[in-house]
């Protein structure tokens, strides 16, 4: 189920529960991981809900929160 | 040894900004923090950049940033004794202590439960919104803005310039009580060609006035006119309600869903100020004068008031007061919905635990309503997830008795709020 689709091109790839995915730096991480398809679980998209916590680089984090950085490792926790 | 600032605003923001340029102004060392990777909140999220980049003038005018430690990706998970406030960032925590502590954490959309409100494609306006602002994106497929309020109008609108199909728009209110908005438009010119220019974005989407939303079922959205309208995307906005979690924390008086404080904007706890829409949603620019309010009578306590300053207050008091009569008479027109207004036995109230508000009738012959809230979050799991129940207080509460919010004493936060991890937490024990 994608949600959303970029107006710009991608410039970067981060890894979301193990496989490289094209995303832009500076898009939030809900971003990425919406346009990706295999992950819908946004709601208030301002950090009130957890709806979108992720695990990211290890840390509990919330998608909607964090801007994308070349590199980052995303366990998108869909499968819990 | 605790780091010791003269002034730490949570919450970098319209308010928190304009509190930060008068504290800063007036000689005060101040720390600004927001859980945000970039300042201006919400209303001027915008692509990536500097920090402080692409924030209109009238915002930072007076900020000295000799003064200002700007630290964004931080949030704050507890207030301790003496002002003394616990901030965390990935990898790192600590305990700062204040002189004055300003609460600016803003809004956040009004959880308003229906069936079908947890199901992926369900987005709230606001989250939206901050998609299409800070990220590019635009939603694809058959798109519907529906709830209620005046905020649905430009995420409509900005969401067909970004090329989004907004097939239709549900208004809650009857359309001819929009006419009730003319007075206040006529006194406020600006809002007016607001106002028109959303007409405009809006020309071809199907609007339905007086219809509130009975299910989202999956691709349907049925309505409580009849109609019933495919969709893909849909974007729910039922307006906001004051960020109160740091404010519980603190213990700082709350009346009416919104942190009570005097015409200073101090609260009801020495040497905390809280501005912005913490004190009650009224939109950006009210938030940014009741910040230079808040960080003017922050300089006054510390004992930095100067002429100037008394003619900087004089003039943002009045322009506070014309901007909550707008305010007011938006709330008149438009007016919140009870919690469970759209709520059936099915839907979900707590979404981090999946309690149903049948789940919570269920029960309650086995609970005095006294016990209210929290006897539901003892046996349910109401409300203690992670959003530890920022999204499903208010309903949970309704749920357990026919008493109103206002009559329940507050419901008890503890720290930390939002995730910190137990690494982080431990370096900073020592300072307290």
């Amino acid at each position: 189920m994608t949600l959303v689709a970029r107006s710009l091109p991608t410039d970067t790839m981060i890894v979301v529960d193990g496989q490289r995915v094209q995303a832009r730096i500076g898009e939030s991480l809900a971003s990425a991981l919406l346009t990706t398809g295999r992950w819908a679980a946004l709601y208030c998209g301002m950090g009130a809900c957890y709806t979108c916590q992720v695990t990211l680089d290890g840390r509990p984090t919330l998608a909607c929160l964090e801007r994308v950085r070349p590199g980052m490792v995303v366990d998108s926790m869909s499968d819990r | 040894m605790m780091e010791r600032v003269d002034v730490l605003i949570v919450g970098a923001g319209s308010a928190g900004l304009s509190a930060a340029a008068e504290t800063t102004r007036h000689g005060l060392a101040t720390m600004l923090v927001d859980g945000r990777s970039s300042a201006g909140g919400q209303f001027y999220a915008r692509p990536h950049a500097d920090p402080l980049e692409g924030l209109p003038e009238e915002l930072l005018a007076g900020i000295d940033v000799e003064r200002l430690e700007l630290r964004l990706g931080t949030s704050a998970w507890g207030v301790f004794d003496n002002r003394a406030v616990g901030l965390s960032r990935p990898g790192a925590s600590e305990v700062i202590a204040c002189d004055a502590l300003v609460i600016a954490t803003g809004a956040m959309e009004r959880p308003q439960p229906f069936p079908g409100w947890d199901m992926p494609g369900v987005i709230a306006a606001g989250g939206m919104q901050l998609l299409v602002k800070e990220s590019g994106v635009a939603p694809i497929g058959r798109v519907i803005v529906a709830g209620t309020g005046p905020f649905l109008l430009p995420v409509a609108a900005q969401l067909r310039v970004a090329g989004a199909d907004v097939h239709d728009f549900v208004e809650a209110m009857p359309r001819r009580r929009l006419a009730g908005l003319l007075p206040a438009l006529l006194r406020s010119p600006d809002r007016a060609r607001e106002g028109i220019s959303y007409a405009r974005a809006l020309r071809g989407v199907r609007m339905h006035f007086g219809a509130t939303i009975a299910a989202a079922e999956p691709g349907v959205l049925a309505l409580s006119s009849g109609e019933r309208l495919p969709w893909d995307v849909l974007c729910i906005g039922h307006g906001f309600v004051p960020r109160l979690d740091l404010a519980r924390l603190a213990g700082l008086a709350i009346a009416g869903g919104a942190i009570l404080v005097d015409d200073r904007l101090a609260t009801s706890r020495s040497g905390v100020f809280a501005a912005g829409e913490v004190t009650g949603v009224g939109g950006a620019p009210l938030a940014a004068v009741e910040g230079r309010l808040a960080g003017l009578a922050v300089a006054e306590c510390a004992g930095r008031w100067t002429a100037l300053s008394e003619v900087r207050f004089r003039s943002a008091r009045k322009t506070r007061a014309r901007l909550l009569r707008f305010a007011r008479s938006l709330w008149a027109t438009y007016g919140a919905f009870p919690p469970l207004a759209l709520a059936t036995p099915e839907t979900t109230l707590c979404r981090c635990e999946g309690v149903t508000l049948g789940d919570i009738q269920a029960s309650s012959s086995f609970w005095l309503p006294e016990e209210g809230a929290r006897a539901a979050k003892a046996m349910l799991r109401c409300g203690m997830g992670p959003c530890q129940g920022a999204m499903c207080l208010a309903a949970v509460t309704s749920a357990v008795s026919s008493r109103s919010q206002a009559d329940w004493a507050e419901p008890r936060v503890r720290p930390p709020l939002g995730t910190v991890t137990v690494g982080e937490i431990g370096d900073t024990a020592a300072a307290l």
